[in-house]
């Protein structure tokens, strides 16, 4: 059983109301497996013959044409079969497809993905993309480009560079993108189920000082975002000091604009828009929390934003 | 890094297309070249709109293979990509095969194929492994350690 320290019960009961109890047992209940189907290996049809020859029983995940998740528990290993040897699919978590889906990246685009490895979301715009277009794939840790790398190269991208920086340092390059995707650094505690550590390791002082990181992060985000370019900012953690605080941020002092995100047949609840005493834009409302008892998905926040 | 121009990457088409019988396979690619020359590279043409000399830039594009003891060398997704127009130097794997040369072991093949000193283009039913050397009917296999699988599933 997990052990919830009492100051994360206390602020999830005011988050969730009567809902805590659900979201408790969600949060830390398995959910079913989920992969995408990696287009530039193969053509969408085919890769699906394939799968449903092998007998996998999948169904699509309601957003995203190319996620799916297994509908029954299976007796094999995904990451041991040569479907993903050959880079035909692609081991996600179905929310972590919500910020590329929502951002929509489109072939010969520009595009940023200012914290990237191990590259999941990369691997999915480069494929959105048709391998069109260009993709900076940013990650700081240089312990974390080789996965990152692999996974590009098992995928087959081609329209992509990867660069190793502190992704605060875009905040002065003089560059533009049409759309920049910054999947933030955070303190995870949507994914509890899948890492455990977290919610020993996560405390209310552990997001004010990742909250703090994040905002110069969309700071670096805005300054090479073209005029009318789009920002999609996500996080896997639940807690508003990383998520609406941080898009209250984004339209106030970065002036942003927030734009509604639809995604059909798949639950999400509006962003909060006040917190512990603090106000935030109403417009905060427009990003999405996901929540595991809503879809039997991890925990994620996304929101879209536009540079006028 | 560093781009080769027409006449380059066509000198390397040559050798490919020798090898192979692959024609024309680098042409819809921009063709780099790093370490100490004999790492290859491809990456989409429209990649080079961003202006890379301001980023700290660790990788461009798709490894493609290098040369080695001059010799080409494909990764899995190179031999992938020449694969599809090969002519020769292709060994066809049946499903028992498959799985050791997945799990990195060297196959001894029942028949007899031509010989040759280039890596042969490796492949089960219309997907392409990657590469091998072979010695006599042995393929030697060369699948990186990062690619190998240590238990299969059919
Ligand atoms: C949530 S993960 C990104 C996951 C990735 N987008 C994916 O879908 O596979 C955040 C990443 O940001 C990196 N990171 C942390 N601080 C950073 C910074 N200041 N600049 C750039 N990357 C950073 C972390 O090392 C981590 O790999």
């Amino acid at each position: 059983m997990h052990d919830f320290k009492p100051v994360y019960i206390e602020r999830y009961k005011k988050l969730l109301g009567e809902e805590w109890d659900i979201f408790k047992e969600a949060i830390v209940t398995p959910f079913p497996s989920s992969f995408r189907i990696n287009t530039l290996k193969g053509k969408r049809h085919e890769i699906l013959k394939r799968l449903e020859d092998k007998g996998w029983k999948i169904k699509q995940v309601p957003f995203y044409s190319e996620g799916f998740c297994f509908t029954e528990k299976r007796d094999f290993v995904l990451g041991n079969t040569l479907e993903h040897f050959l880079g035909l699919v692609y081991i996600q978590e179905t929310a972590s497809m919500i910020p590329p889906a929502v951002l929509a990246p489109k072939p010969g685009e520009l595009v940023l993905d200012l914290t990237a490895a191990p590259g999941s979301k990369t691997t999915q715009m480069a494929a959105m993309m048709e391998n069109q277009g260009g993709i900076v794939a940013n990650e700081k840790e240089i312990g974390r480009l080789a996965s990152l790398r692999m996974n590009l190269q098992r995928c087959g991208v081609l329209n992509t560079v990867v660069t190793q920086m502190d992704g605060r340092a875009f905040k002065i390059i003089d560059m533009k993108f049409d759309k920049v995707l910054l999947d933030a650094p955070c303190t995870g505690t949507g994914t509890i189920m899948k890492s455990p550590h977290t919610i020993k390791t996560w405390s209310v002082k552990a997001s004010q000082v990742m909250s703090g990181i994040q905002k110069q992060l969309i700071q670096s985000a805005v300054n090479v975002l073209k005029p009318g370019g789009t920002l999609v900012y996500s996080t896997c953690s639940l807690e508003p000091e990383e998520d609406e605080e941080n898009i209250d941020y984004a339209i106030k002092k970065m002036g942003l604009k927030m734009e509604k995100i639809k995604l059909d047949g798949f639950k999400t609840r509006s962003g909060i828009t006040s917190w512990e005493n603090k106000e935030y834009d109403s417009e905060a409302s427009k990003s999405i929390r996901v929540y595991p008892q809503d879809n039997n998905t991890e925990g994620f926040f996304v929101a879209k934003l536009v540079k006028e | 890094m560093r781009i080769l121009n027409r006449r380059e990457v066509e000198v390397f088409e040559a050798k490919i297309e020798n090898i192979y019988g692959a024609k024309e396979s680098l042409r819809e690619f921009t063709v780099l070249l790093s370490g100490k020359e004999d790492k290859i590279w491809i990456a989409n043409k429209e990649l080079f709109q961003i202006p890379l000399e301001k980023l700290r830039v660790n990788s461009v594009g798709l490894y493609f293979g290098r040369i080695d003891g001059g010799k080409l060398r494909l990764s899995v997704e190179g031999a992938g990509i020449i694969g599809l127009k090969a002519e020769k130097n292709v060994v066809e794997l049946d499903e028992a095969h498959l799985w050791d040369f997945l799990r990195g072991f060297d196959i001894e093949l029942k028949e007899k194929v031509p010989e040759t000193k280039e890596y042969v283009l490796v492949k089960h039913k219309n997907d392409f492994l990657g590469i091998a050397k072979l010695e006599g009917n042995t393929l030697k296999n060369a699948l990186p350690k990062s690619r190998k699988i240590v238990s299969l599933t059919k």
